[in-house]
């Protein structure tokens, strides 16, 4: 199970072997889907709108119909609340080929959600949450110490060595 | 347990904690040591997330939690979680890093910042500490002053899911911090949605389905008669506590708002702390008198 | 090639079974390779050795060239080593002067890419087969008595089924119940399909038939404690634990009314009372009360007393404090087991609810609901008010077809609801009655028809597995979460009953007291999954019903029957051949240290006086396994048709050539062997670095074999057996396991690096298991073969 995992999560080379190759081997992660629904049943999100069904959108895949999957924008609506792995009878990883397949939107330069998008901005500053001037008076109040911040320095320097940085610049915006 | 709990701890306060609900850190603040733990604060970045962040780029990610857990190796500390989020963050990034290959090509990234990671420490989240390491008879005797309300816990999904890395409690009807509550003289209720995810996940890109989950959590809360919701993730807690406000601004429906506790609140007001320690004013849903016995 | 020294006359015979071998493996060239080796004075290749045609060429060849040890290469001995035994024989040699070399399940199937290699290995294969062959001895085989008795071990159908059966042939039975009563599962259901006979009804003649059939003796309420011997000459123990109830019990029922302890009925799937005195359910055979000994206050007149006192008062006296556990010995030729499976706990599923949220039940409780002896005499209602449920829901696969539980699929419960619904709208048709599956499986007899009935009476068929079961709290109902897939979209419906369609789980661990193999998914293993369906690897046990594999009725009582047959083929002939492996004392050699005694599970090797006289072996009760060889301090052990220089002179013809690159591999015939063939049979491929010597059992490997394998440079020896609970010869592999430490030491010693060696527990149902380890030994032969041509050091 977890030699499958390392399949999903292994970040490749910037130089990736092609789209499909990856998708293919996506694709055989969810062959052991029987199609029972339980993922859907047990998916918060499908539970709210019947319209995101994540088995549908993974059995695509499974049927190698990968032209125009990464542009399908359903699977930004995973939350990443694994429910769906944890229920599947079949073992399979459904929340992690949901996270690759986003990995792979945003490195094929797929629009992406806004919010998703701010969020990758803001890690530039070492937290998703800007440090400012309100929250540090409000601590204060409060008697706690100001917060401990990370040298910024040395997140740049990470992001802009992972080509994070620029990537995240170039990357359109889904409304 | 009979052997001793490890009790030193680089505390990872995450970006919610510190940032938007420190009324968490406040109430951390005095009941952790009240529990022997020796908190260190190290200059930790985001975990990153493991919802945004991980969906942007993978290496990207696991190099920012591998500098978190470089910082803390360095200084010889285990690491104690109290958000679920960086819990599974910092998990999933250790599970990975143990692949040779993956932990080499992090390393080079880490390099030019004078960092590595090599894998020594353990990262603890608060409520698995309390459950496996401090033991529920031990904290039982901390308890002088027992809280008596009906209480709906909600675990949420980070803190035992995925199931297979985290190894802390079940991964679809996870009870530990029932337990956790009625070691405290609380009443645990079952309650329809009880294991329904909080839906901050999703309110990146649709906060209506956020709202929905919300709701059918309080309507729960309510048809089991609770008097309290009490969480141990601050970004559930925040979903609930200051989504509660956002909804009831926005809706013409008319639902009793239901309180949000975080465990270590009634953990130290269990342990005979008074109510002035505590930040309860700077919950966004009120907390009325009686439900905090002084 | 002959040599004229010697009198050894080999013909080797190369089948190309069609094209599964000789797709991969070049056979024509193995056999011109063939004719090189010393004393291989004939070679023939043929398609299909095992046919009418094939056996006669190699009988003629026998006669013809005047063959005195014969070969053939083919499939695995598992398969064919009794056929071409009978080839042997009637051409006029002794059987046991036969060897085999398996170049299918272990060379062609499992190397389909490579036939340069997989050619290269058959041949190695050939030279080691032909290596033992040179050393054979004729042996005769002794015959044994068979006991005309049989032990039935569960009294469910099937056992009942099989205790029938082999009585009305004319067989002693003695059918041993754990329980109170026989029936097993089936006497506790209401119906069954698909003809929706009354389940007790057909069953309770059989079990009346059981009682009172004068070749059956029925011990109900006792344990099979233990099991010794071999076929046709088993002893057992058995447990009769004390009813406290003598049989002169008319059930008159007297009693209960004033037992002042209620305990939950199990039976009736703790949905209703029972008293500390009772007796399972009306039509119980034997039809005789008992005590639970566990609740009751305490069988002595100061504790209570009250039933032994009604009892007196009404002039029948039946109820005996003074009644004791006893162990009865009973000595039996052929055992069936037929200990059935065990219902799946819904209480692992907790998103289900069940065991929470009291209109919540599984299948048996339903099934107790219904029926007009159980708690509510046959009026379905919902425990939580007591009230008819209106709309009601099952749930299929619980437990089943998954792998956090069980992977397979139980069988019965598709067509166990549809039943179950046909019943329920036959009484109360206006009931709302909807079924969430993945598929339904209807592919008996009739039950297709069963299904359409079903729908055709207007049962919901929704396709979909849900996630969770809620309650609402108010009403005690619950909410079904699930996606309608057809409708594909989410929905919630609300239902007053939910019945969740358990599967089967398997058999406990020690459901009976010896080690039968079991497969992977934990069932007992059957000898061959297609053409001995009710043996086991034991001679003389059988298996019938559940604990083989989840099924309905009609099967279990199929397989009962089938046992039945191959039990009385035994009985019948009166007397049986046994195998002649066993283990001979070289008296003189012996220093009467005792060591072997310890090793033996049989008790066969016994010695008189320690240090004094010689060890002896009892032929009839030594099995053959070599574990007391393998560990005899003096090496003064032999074991027939399994000696020393026999595996040696294997090990030396397998490590001839480039034995740096090879894995050597020690394989047990009834665990680890079988385990490499189901890897043939599947066609798993992994390298062809391997060489397999088979052993009867993980024992007999003697860690002078490995050492001897090392210093002739061999890549990599693994050791492989039965996993620790399930050995053949019940515990040859734990002190093959105990060995590994006195070898681990040595390679330190020799400088060997300790990953070349491992210990392995491979079962016949493990296949997957057997590659992996293949591979992974591969490659680190290779890794060491590599290495050596680096430092170019001479060979230790």
């Amino acid at each position: 199970m977890s030699e499958v995992k390392k399949d999903v999560t292994q970040e490749k080379n910037e130089e990736v072997d092609s789209i499909l190759n990856e998708l293919e081997a996506l694709a055989k992660v969810v062959a052991p889907c029987l199609e029972c629904t339980t993922c859907a049943s047990a998916c918060p999100v499908f539970q709210s709108d019947s319209q995101r069904n994540p088995r549908r959108l993974l059995n695509r895949l499974g049927r190698r119909e990968f032209e125009g999957l990464l542009d399908e924008v359903d699977f930004w609506w995973c939350g990443a609340c694994y429910s769906c792995e944890a229920h599947c009878p079949q073992g399979v990883p459904l929340a992690h080929v949901f996270f690759r397949l986003k990995n792979l939107a945003f490195h094929t330069g797929k629009p992406i959600p806004k919010l998703v998008l701010r969020t990758g901005e803001t890690l530039r500053s070492g937290f998703l949450i800007p440090v400012k001037k309100e929250i540090t008076e409000k601590r204060h109040a409060l008697g706690l110490p100001d917060p401990v911040c990370p040298d910024t320095k040395e997140i740049e320097t990470l992001l802009d060595a992972t080509g994070f940085s620029g990537r995240i610049i170039q990357s359109r915006k889904l409304d | 347990m009979d052997r001793t709990p490890t009790t030193r701890f680089a505390i990872f306060w995450g970006c919610t904690i510190p940032l938007r609900l420190p009324w968490i850190e406040v109430a951390a603040r005095k009941v952790l040591p009240k529990l022997g733990i020796e908190m260190k604060d190290l200059p930790f970045s985001c975990c990153p997330d493991p919802i945004a962040s991980k969906a942007l780029d993978h290496t990207t990610w696991l190099s920012l939690a591998a500098r978190n857990l470089a910082l803390a190796e360095e200084k010889k500390y285990d690491i104690l979680t109290l958000c679920s989020g960086c819990f599974e963050t910092l998990k999933i990034a250790q599970s990975e890093l143990q692949d040779k290959a993956i932990k080499k090509s992090i390393n080079d990234i880490l390099k030019p910042i004078g960092r590595e990671y090599q894998g020594s420490i353990r990262v603890f989240h608060i409520v698995q500490w309390l459950y496996e390491e401090y033991g529920l008879e031990n904290l039982r005797q901390m308890v002088t002053h027992p809280l008596t309300f009906r209480v709906a816990t909600h675990t949420g999904c980070h803190y035992m899911r995925p199931a297979d890395i985290l190894h802390t409690d079940d991964p679809v009807y996870p009870e530990q911090l029932d337990e956790l509550c009625e070691v405290l003289g609380l009443e645990p209720v079952d309650y329809p949605d009880k294991n329904l995810c909080c839906g901050v996940g999703v309110g990146l890109v649709d906060r209506d389905i956020t709202q929905e989950l919300i709701l059918r959590k309080i309507e729960g809360v309510h048809r089991a008669k609770a008097e309290a919701l009490v969480a141990h993730c601050p970004s559930c807690i925040q979903t609930y506590d200051a989504g509660q406000m956002m909804l009831y601004k926005s809706r013409t429906a008319s639902i009793t708002p239901v309180p949000v506790f975080h465990y270590l609140e009634l953990l130290g007001l269990a342990m005979g702390l008074n109510a002035n320690a505590f930040a309860f004013e700077e919950h966004r849903i009120p907390i009325p008198e009686p439900a905090v016995r002084i | 090639m002959s040599r004229p020294e010697s009198n050894i006359r080999i013909g080797v015979f190369l089948c190309g079974c069609g094209r599964n071998i000789a797709a991969t493996v070049d056979i024509d060239k193995v056999a011109e390779k063939a004719k090189t080796l010393d004393d291989v004075v004939f070679v023939d290749t043929n398609k299909y050795s095992c046919s009418e045609t094939g056996q006669a060429s190699i009988r003629n060849a026998i006669r013809e060239n005047k063959l005195n040890r014969v070969v053939v290469a083919s499939c695995s001995p598992k398969l064919h080593l009794e056929t071409f035994k009978a080839t042997t024989v009637s051409a006029g040699v002794n059987p046991y002067l036969f060897e085999m070399a398996n170049i299918r399940e272990h060379c062609s199937w499992v190397h389909m890419h490579e036939p340069v290699q997989a050619t290269e290995k058959a041949f190695e294969l050939v030279e080691m087969a032909v290596a033992k062959a040179r050393l054979l001895e004729p042996q005769t085989e002794p015959k044994v008595h068979i006991t005309p008795k049989a032990m039935v071990i569960g009294g469910g159908v099937a056992g009942i089924q099989a205790s029938l059966d082999m009585a009305d042939a004319g067989y002693q039975v003695y059918l041993v119940e754990k329980s109170p009563t026989i029936g097993g599962i089936m006497a506790v259901l209401d119906k069954t399909f698909p003809t929706m006979d009354c389940s007790i009804c057909i069953l309770g003649p059989k079990m009346s038939d059981v009682k009172s059939h004068p070749n059956i003796t029925l011990m109900a309420y006792s344990e099979v404690k233990e099991i010794k011997g071999y076929v046709g000459n088993f002893k057992a123990k058995i447990l009769r634990k004390a009813r406290y109830v003598t049989e002169d019990c008319t059930a008159c029922d007297e009693c209960t009314s004033v037992c002042p302890i209620s305990v939950p009925n199990e039976v009736d799937g703790h949905l209703s009372w029972r008293k500390a005195i009772y007796m399972p359910f009306p039509q119980a055979v034997p039809s005789q009360f008992l005590i639970d000994t566990e609740h009751c206050h305490g069988v002595n007149p100061i504790s209570c007393g009250k039933c032994r006192d009604v009892c007196r008062e009404k002039g029948a006296d039946c109820i005996n404090y003074d009644d004791q556990d006893r162990v009865e010995e009973i000595e039996i030729g052929t055992i069936v087991v037929a200990t059935g499976f065990k219902p799946f706990d819904a209480a692992r599923i907790p998103e289900y609810g069940w065991g929470r949220y009291p209109n919540v039940l599984n299948t048996l409780e339903f099934e107790r609901l219904f029926n007009a002896s159980g708690p509510t005499e046959g009026h379905l209602v919902r425990p939580s008010d007591m009230e008819q449920p209106k709309r009601v829901a099952f749930i299929q696969c619980v437990g089943s077809r998954d792998q956090r539980f069980n992977a397979y699929c139980s069988n019965f419960c598709c067509l166990e609801t549809i039943k179950s619904t046909l019943l329920i709208k036959e009484h109360w048709p206006e009931t709302e009655i909807t079924v969430f599956y993945i598929d339904i499986r209807a592919f008996g007899k009739g039950f297709e028809e069963l299904y359409h009935r079903a729908r055709e009476e207007g049962v919901r068929f929704i396709r979909g597995r849900p996630s969770q079961i809620q309650e609402e709290p108010e009403t005690h109902n619950l909410r079904v979460f699930v996606e309608d897939q057809n409708e594909n979209r989410f929905i919630s419906p609300e239902f007053d009953m939910v019945v969740l369609s358990i599967g089967a789980d398997a058999p406990d661990p020690d459901v009976v007291p010896i080690p039968l193999p079991r497969g992977a998914d934990g069932f007992l293993l059957e000898a061959h999954p297609k053409l001995k369906p009710v043996d086991t690897a034991s001679r003389g046990i059988f298996i019938a019903g559940g604990v083989e594999s989840p099924k309905d009725i009609k099967e279990s009582v199929t397989q009962a029957s089938a046992a039945s047959i191959r039990a009385a083929q035994l009985m019948a002939k009166g007397e049986v051949r046994i195998e002649p492996i066993f283990a001979e004392v070289d008296a003189s050699r012996c220093t009467s240290c005792g060591t072997c005694t310890t090793r033996c599970p049989y008790g066969a090797i016994t010695i008189q006086e320690k240090k004094v006289t010689p060890a002896v072996v009892n032929q009839a009760l030594c099995e053959g396994c070599g574990t007391c060889a393998a560990d005899c301090p003096e090496d003064c052990i032999r074991m027939r048709h399994f000696t020393d220089e026999q595996i040696l002179e294997q090990v030396r013809a397998g490590l001839k050539n480039h034995p740096e690159n090879k894995v050597l591999v020690f394989a047990c015939t009834f665990c680890s062997y079988g385990g490499a063939d189901l890897a043939g049979v599947s066609r798993m491929q992994y390298p062809t670095n391997g060489r397999v010597i088979r052993t009867m059992c993980a024992g007999r490997v003697d860690p002078d074999f490995v050492y001897e394998a090392f210093q002739l440079g061999a890549g990599a020896v693994a050791l492989t057996g039965c996993h620790p609970q399930d050995c053949h010869f019940i515990s040859g592999n734990r002190f093959a396991a105990k060995r590994e430490t006195r070898i681990r030491r040595w390679l330190d010693k020799q400088g060997i690096d300790q990953e070349r060696f491992t210990v392995e527990w491979i079962s016949a149902g493990e296949g997957k298991k057997f590659q992996n380890m293949m591979t992974r030994m591969s490659e680190i032969a290779e890794k060491f073969a590599k290495s050596r041509k680096k430092v170019e050091k001479p060979v230790v």
